[in-house]
């Protein structure tokens, strides 16, 4: 399938990821140490999954696999249908923009821009790739909307203006997140995203994300090494030495913002696994 | 570019001081080319107007063999050829002249004919008065120069209202002087002193003996210069020749211009090197800003656009004031290197030449670029969103030594061949082969210097740590730093080597420590008077005059064989000296100058025909001398006896141009005995010096290029360290933590600044003289064989200065980096 037209919306329930025997080995440290063993997985849409595990078991590299920006040696990865690793480097990145939103641990928001500018990242650079007189290029007052609707969903009202340094790390996560949400993409991948927050802090950030699957069915994955931020999701796979080894099912995903969902049988699991 | 834009002007913004000096790399880059250009523009200009003026309105100079004259019936004929609209000769008699009442005591002067205020087409330059009419039989014009020889000793110069006493057919008779001319100015150039007459003076009492050695042709507008000279050797025969007086070739500083342009693309390319190592260290400092717009959907075209948009808009600033410099060098350059004798030059710069300058410039900085906003669009975006500067370490592009090797051998062969464009071309390889060595030679050096240092600076091995851990940074920053050092050590030791040749050239020529010279040629009445005065210890005559040798006018200098031999003068360099001055007093002989070798093939016991007084006569070539006396042409005279060359050639060797000499007591005295006869004193050692300088003014420019392409490279070194400081100020703070001082971190950025640009320079030196050696051999030619000297003054104020400016120029940003409080440095990132 091209990317150039975007494919109709996957349904709510159907598979947005389909990821099938994915190897990778990084043969620059010696011995070459193979990061991801044979891993299948499927995310259906509007699905909230955790990947869990050790250091160096492979979950970063997994979700940078599935957002496209790291080729698997082995195997294939299809969002929304599109093989991702069978098109060019090009329409990947253009698929990236349009379908998918990526979270760092970091923020990694650009220093010499407003708070409201990161934001509108995205979908600047989807005019800048567009002809002067094309067709898709988004008007700059839609742009300031849409940056503006998102940024108070996400409580950064008042913000817009400022920059990086001058609010907090929870702060700038968030608007790392509006950055991810802004050109709604149909997948949301989060590395670590409370790895630089405090308790509270974390916490508040995963019920945003939570409360934005619970009402607009936004597809997540995000990775984490606590139980506690994993206790998020619906569902957690728990990776160890580059294998998904085991998967377990949440019941209990917090009906409003407030709850903060107990990780008790999450943590039993993980140490009758011995992790 | 509205999307991404302000990303470009915001990062250009917060990185002044890097656009400033990027830009300024920029306006230089452009500033030299322009220059230069506009220089040999200029000077092509004056050139160009000083031949017309002295072409005149000749179009075709119709010359016979020296000796011979054309006829009446041979002018008439040549006006009636096909184009030709007019006809002129140029009549030309020697004659003895003297102020009045001299008798016949004078100098034998150039009397020559003028025709409606003309001589052969040509206008002459008249200084006071004016010239004769025409018809007018009584008045001449003399030479300025010939009028300060005429005078009587201890009188004054000659001037307007003078009389001048010349042999006639009448015998001697009075003229009177109403104008005095230029001897440098517009004029005809057939002799640099001359009496002028109106041609009914020369065809009057002039006329016996009266040459025509040369007709002008004015042609119709449209006729060929080309046919008109078929259509003269078809009427009149193939020994005579027909010259466009245009038609030379006019290239001032030719010898020079491969090197300058060798020299001013030096300058573009480091120009472009710094733009390049300004992108490289934006994408450097702005890794993970490229990953993130990576990840966020930016294709790799677009973050090269980013890079790339910055680039242009930084070099776009440099391109007002790159102009205006390169204008104002122009403007500079050709007020210094403008000959004075010639009328100044137009200096009037084109929009062409201007955009020419700043697409060169420009173009060559944008291009620069490119590269890294390449590579910027082709970072691996999770090696992007992963870079931490503390944990950088660049690994070395596998093959690049091999590579560096290849280029390196393949440019020592090039230095073998005797083709300049294959020697340049070894030239290009092998700094190209030393600048993919850097990343190799420069941590390593450092690291050696390190170690020496330790004991002085403790911080020096940590400082040469870092550089090993960036090599690939430190050589793109050290690149262009070395090939500039080596250009300039190699210019000097051309320079060095050039001038010491010409050392070797003007003390081996003279007798004598001191040159009279004469604006005319003297009797040997004067040499003798000279003598007996009693302030010369020796006097030698020189006499040079020009006779046609196997079709072409060639110089002969006579001089005195014995005085040679006996008192040293002229490099002979076979037979031995005795074997060949004996050969000149001996008969129909001559010493060839080396020069002439390969040109003429004179080698020693060839023969060639001389006409002369008594018909055609065979010389020898009895030995060779390194150098001989200047032509006048650029090149080289035969040397002959005096007595040889008065058998032959009659009056026209009679006497002396120069005469030199031992002074017996104080050089005072003999300056004021050459003053009374109207002539100048000089010191051996004054022309000496007067040709160094003339060299020096040539080469000068070269090296001012070179130095220029030195501050160019020091704004990529400054650009880096200022880079370096803040990228480490993390680890300065980590230093500082565990218990380094303030002072030590401090020493610690400037030790790195100062390793960094010896090892550059310190390669740079040594590429230099490598460099320097091919450079010098291909330089060469017969007799002019320019050694190594190797250039340890500019070699040692190089690199001192290099390191200077560079621990200073990393002053400011390791301050800053140190003065940063302990815990706010660790938190950045």
């Amino acid at each position: 399938m091209s990317v150039a037209t975007p494919p109709p919306p996957t349904a709510v329930g159907a598979d947005l990821i389909e990821a099938d025997g994915l190897v990778k080995t990084y043969r620059i440290s010696r011995p070459p140490r193979d990061v991801l063993r044979g891993i299948s997985l499927r995310v259906k849409n509007g699905e909230f999954v955790a990947i869990m595990g050790a250091s160096g078991s492979g979950k970063s590299t997994l979700l940078y696999t599935l957002g496209g920006l790291e080729p698997p040696d082995a195997g294939t990865v299809r969002i929304d249908g599109v093989d991702l690793f069978s098109t060019s480097d090009s329409q990947r990145s253009q698929f990236r923009r349009d379908r998918i939103g990526f979270v760092f641990q970091t923020y990694n928001l650009i220093p010499s821009m407003t708070a409201a500018e990161n934001v509108a990242l995205p979908l600047r650079l989807r005019n800048e790739s567009s002809l002067p007189l094309g067709g898709n290029r988004i008007r700059r007052r839609d742009v300031d909307d849409r940056v503006r609707a998102v940024m108070n969903q996400l409580n950064l009202h008042g913000l817009q203006g400022h920059g990086p340094d001058q609010i907090s790390g929870g702060e700038q996560q968030r608007v790392a997140i509006a950055r991810a949400l802004v050109a709604a993409p149909a997948l949301l991948l989060a590395d670590e995203p409370t790895g630089n927050l405090d308790w509270t802090t974390s916490h508040e950030l995963m019920s945003l994300l939570s409360r934005l699957v619970r009402t607009d069915r936004q597809t997540t994955v995000v990775v984490t090494h606590e139980a506690s931020i994993a206790a998020y999701a619906e569902r957690v796979l728990i990776m160890s030495d580059g294998q998904i080894v085991d998967e377990v099912r949440l019941s209990h995903m917090p009906a409003t913002d407030e709850a903060i969902p107990d990780p008790a049988p999450l943590v039993a699991r993980l140490r009758a696994l011995g992790l | 570019m509205s999307g991404l834009w302000p990303l470009a002007w915001r990062s250009i913004r917060s990185h002044k001081l890097r656009a400033a000096l990027t830009a300024f790399a920029v306006a230089l880059g452009i500033a030299a080319v322009l220059g230069v250009q506009l220089t040999l523009d200029g000077l092509n200009s004056q050139a160009q107007a000083a031949q017309d003026a002295t072409a005149g309105a000749s179009s075709l100079d119709v010359r016979v063999a020296a000796g011979s004259s054309f006829t009446q019936a041979q002018v008439t004929g040549l006006g009636k050829l096909r184009g030709v609209a007019q006809a002129v000769p140029l009549y030309e008699k020697r004659v003895v002249a003297g102020p009045q009442g001299s008798g016949l005591q004078g100098l034998t002067v150039t009397l020559i004919g003028l025709q409606d205020g003309n001589v052969a087409l040509r206008p002459v330059t008249v200084l006071t008065g004016r010239l004769p009419h025409r018809g007018d039989t009584a008045n001449v014009a003399i030479d300025q120069g010939l009028a300060g020889a005429l005078a009587t000793p201890g009188s004054r110069a000659l001037r307007v209202g003078d009389k001048l006493q010349m042999i006639t057919a009448n015998g001697p008779d009075q003229f009177t002087i109403i104008g005095i001319t230029s001897d440098t100015g517009a004029g005809p150039g057939f002799t640099r002193s001359a009496v002028f007459a109106d041609n009914a003076a020369m065809l009057g009492t002039f006329h016996l003996g009266l040459q025509t050695p040369m007709v002008a042709l004015r042609l119709n507008p449209g006729a060929s210069s080309s046919a008109v000279a078929e259509e003269v050797r078809g009427s009149l025969g193939t020994s005579l020749s027909a010259v466009d007086p245009r038609g030379a070739g006019i290239a001032p500083l030719a010898d020079l211009r491969p090197l300058l342009v060798l020299a001013t693309m030096l300058s573009v390319f480091i120009g472009a090197g710094v733009t390049a190592n300004s992108v490289a260290l934006a994408m450097l400092e702005r890794r993970r800003e490229i990953g993130l717009l990576r990840a966020a959907g930016a294709s790799s075209a677009q973050v090269f656009r980013l890079f790339a948009s910055e680039a242009v808009a930084v070099a776009a600033v440099g391109i007002p004031f790159g102009a205006g410099l390169g204008i104002l060098l122009g403007a500079l350059l050709v007020s210094h290197y403008a000959p004075s004798d010639l009328p100044a030059p137009p200096f009037s710069p084109g929009a062409g030449e201007i955009l020419a300058g700043i697409f060169a410039g420009f173009g060559a900085a944008v291009l620069g670029a490119m590269v890294p906003a390449a590579i910027a669009g082709r970072t691996p975006v999770l090696d992007a969103l992963r870079f931490s500067p503390a944990s950088e370490r660049q690994r070395v592009p596998a093959g690049l030594i091999a590579v560096s090797l290849l280029s390196v051998i393949a440019g020592a062969i090039c230095f073998a061949a005797t083709s300049s464009g294959v020697v340049a071309l070894g030239v290009a390889l092998f700094l190209l082969g030393v600048v993919l060595a850097l990343p190799y030679l420069v941590p390593r050096i450092a690291t050696l210097v390190a170690r020496l240092l330790s004991p002085l600076i403790p911080t020096a091995p940590t400082a040469a740590a870092a550089l090993r851990r960036t090599p690939n940074r430190t050589a793109l920053t050290a690149a262009g730093l070395t090939v500039s050092v080596a250009t300039a050590v190699a210019v000097s030791a051309l320079v060095a080597g050039a001038l010491s040749a010409s050392d070797s050239w003007v003390a081996n020529l003279f007798v004598g420590s001191t040159v009279i010279t004469s604006p005319v040629t003297q009797r040997d009445a004067i040499a003798t008077a000279i003598v007996k005065s009693g302030t010369v210890q020796m006097a030698s005559e020189l006499r040079i005059f020009t006779e046609p040798v196997q079709g072409t006018s060639v110089a002969i200098a006579a001089i005195d064989p014995t005085a040679f031999n006996q008192h040293g003068g002229l490099d002979v360099t076979e037979p031995g000296r005795d074997a060949a001055f004996a050969a000149l007093r001996n008969g129909p002989a001559v010493l060839a100058p080396q020069s002439l070798e390969t040109g003429s093939g004179w080698h020693v016991g060839a023969q060639f025909p001389v006409s002369t007084d008594h018909g055609v006569v065979y010389f020898t070539v009895a030995g060779m001398v390194s150098h001989s006396f200047p032509a006048g042409d650029g090149g080289e005279a035969l040397i002959m006896g005096s007595d040889v060359a008065r058998t032959y050639f009659g009056n026209t060797a009679d006497g002396f141009d120069d005469l030199l000499v031992v002074p017996q007591g104080s050089e005072t005295s003999v300056d004021r005995i050459a003053a009374t006869y109207g002539m100048n004193a000089v010191p051996v050692s004054t022309i000496e010096q007067s040709a160094r300088d003339a060299l020096s003014h040539s080469i000068g420019v070269l090296l001012a290029l070179a130095i220029v392409s030195v501050v160019i490279a020091m704004l990529a070194l400054v650009n880096t360290l200022v880079v370096n400081a803040r990228q480490r100020t993390r680890e300065l703070a980590l230093l500082r933590a565990v218990g380094f001082s303030r002072s030590q971190a401090l020493r610690l950025a400037l030790s790195e600044a100062g390793l960094l640009a010896f090892a550059a320079a310190i390669i740079g030196v040594a590429a230099g003289i490598v460099v320097a050696l091919p450079l010098l051999h291909a330089s060469a030619s017969q007799g002019f064989v320019p050694q190594f000297n190797f250039p340890a003054v500019i070699a040692i104020v190089l690199v001192i200065t290099i390191v200077v400016a560079a621990v200073t120029a990393a002053l400011a940003p390791a301050r800053r980096a140190t003065s940063i409080s302990v815990l706010t440095a660790l938190r950045q990132d």
